[in-house]
């Protein structure tokens, strides 16, 4: 199916967009993370959350085709 | 009760004269005085919440001043948490302030937070972020917490009735080569100010026990996009079991606590480094290296800044790696400089004797 990632905090610089759409075999959640860390090395090195339709999406959440947001934790205060 | 200060809030349904007195009766601790804090302990203190505490290591510099709403230019150089209060009593007498000019860590962070009621994360760091996280989960305390990047902000409520913690959100802190030093990253002054008042929102409907307090959620603002939104988390039983089971432990990670740090392993043989032995004359080991220069920590400290002066010479091209015995006073130095005009500064990690080694390795045949 096909995702659009949108990109939020220093992903965005570290992926240099805002949002790209990609194709994917997965339907969960887990399984979208390993995906992505096997596609790209920026994945594996970075701590982030996967969110779609309001809601963080862990473990066996089901995917659907769309928008998911890529969030790293903020550390300023 | 001064009925008149809070006549607006005891003239809403939902606050009253009882809500007012929970709110005088509350305790609520905020961790860091920096821009959340600033926003957050404002009208924590104007809404009469009977006891607020804070707690702040730093001392107020003038990059601080665009965004941290409480200081003026006459704080450069003072403790923040000391100086917070001092504004926020001018602002409330009738309240109790409390002022800790300390570093929050494992040897005071339990006894600290069980003091109070409610805790507020205005921490800048990880390491701060979750030790507080820990504490609270096992003292099952509410954390209200926020935290930022450039035009973007993070809020929620975590540990509030058994509800999800930072850990269920974040299970692990973020690798140190991931994490920008805060004082590279820019922000939107006004940032902090909104999203610690969301924060200081979130501590009163807590205390009020009104409205849909944001446990369970993580609201996301960019200020730049007016993007809002608000994402359910779910609640990670092992993760907050684990941590529960556990003794509390720092987080081994480089970011603002730190300050600007460089290990052995990080310096290239092309840069150009100019290296600063801080210790006092009488110690060793004898560490000798092109480009050197010994100013004593002591010298650094003295009033006449001697010491400080002699950094400033040295050409701005030069990457200044400061190194002592077994790095505490190195930090110590790159955290005063962070305050000067004096830049391209790092810590070196490790002391003098790691120092050596690595000279007979590198730069010996």
């Amino acid at each position: 199916m096909d995702l659009k990632l949108r990109y939020h905090g220093r992903l965005i610089e570290l992926f240099g967009k805002p949002e790209e759409i990609i194709s994917v075999r997965s339907e969960t959640a887990d399984s979208l993370r390993k995906e992505l860390e096997a596609m790209d090395v920026r994945f594996r090195e970075s701590v982030f959350l996967l969110a779609q339709h309001h809601k963080i999406i862990t473990r066996d959440d089901t995917l659907t085709a769309g928008d998911v947001d890529v969030f790293p934790p903020f550390s300023g205060g | 009760m001064i009925y008149q200060r809070y006549a607006r809030h005891i003239a809403l349904s939902e606050v009253g004269v009882k809500g007012q007195e929970k709110l005088a009766a509350a305790k609520v601790l905020v961790v860091g005085a920096g821009g959340l804090g600033c926003s957050a302990l404002q009208y924590l203190v104007s809404a009469g919440v009977g006891t607020v505490g804070i707690i702040d290591f730093d001392t107020v510099s003038l990059s601080n001043l665009q965004r941290q709403i409480l200081y003026t230019e006459d704080d450069i150089g003072k403790n923040k948490a000391l100086t917070a209060k001092e504004r926020l009593h001018a602002l409330n007498n009738s309240i109790t302030i409390i002022a800790q000019p300390v570093s929050l860590g494992l040897d005071n962070c339990l006894e600290i937070l069980s003091e109070y009621d409610i805790v507020v994360d205005g921490t800048d760091n990880f390491t701060t972020r979750y030790l507080i996280s820990d504490a609270c989960s096992k003292l099952k305390k509410p954390m209200v917490y926020a935290s930022l990047y450039k035009f973007e902000g993070q809020v929620s409520v975590f540990n509030y009735k058994d509800g999800p913690s930072y850990r269920c959100l974040f299970p692990e802190p973020p690798m140190s080569g991931e994490v920008p030093n805060c004082s590279e990253i820019g922000i939107l002054g006004v940032l902090p100010g909104q999203i610690g008042v969301l924060q200081a929102t979130e501590v009163l409907k807590i205390i009020l026990e009104i409205g849909d307090v944001l446990s369970g959620h993580l609201l996301y603002v960019n200020v730049l996009t007016n993007e809002s939104r608000t994402l359910h988390i779910s609640r990670n039983d092992e993760v907050i079991q684990y941590v529960r089971s556990k003794g509390l432990e720092l987080v081994d990670i480089q970011d603002c606590d730190l300050y600007h740090t460089v290990s052995l392993s990080e310096i290239q043989p092309f840069q150009q480094v100019c290296w600063i032995d801080i210790r006092e004359e009488d110690e060793g080991p004898q560490v000798e290296l092109p480009n050197l220069q010994r100013i004593p920590f002591s010298a650094i400290l003295s009033k006449n800044n001697l010491g400080l002066h002699k950094i400033h010479s040295i050409q701005e091209m030069y990457k200044k790696i400061i190194f002592c015995k077994s790095g505490g006073r190195a930090k110590k130095v790159v955290k005063l400089l962070n305050t000067t005009q004096i830049t391209n500064c790092f810590a070196l990690k490790e002391g003098a004797d790691a120092l050596l080694t690595w000279i007979k390795e590198n730069h010996e045949e």
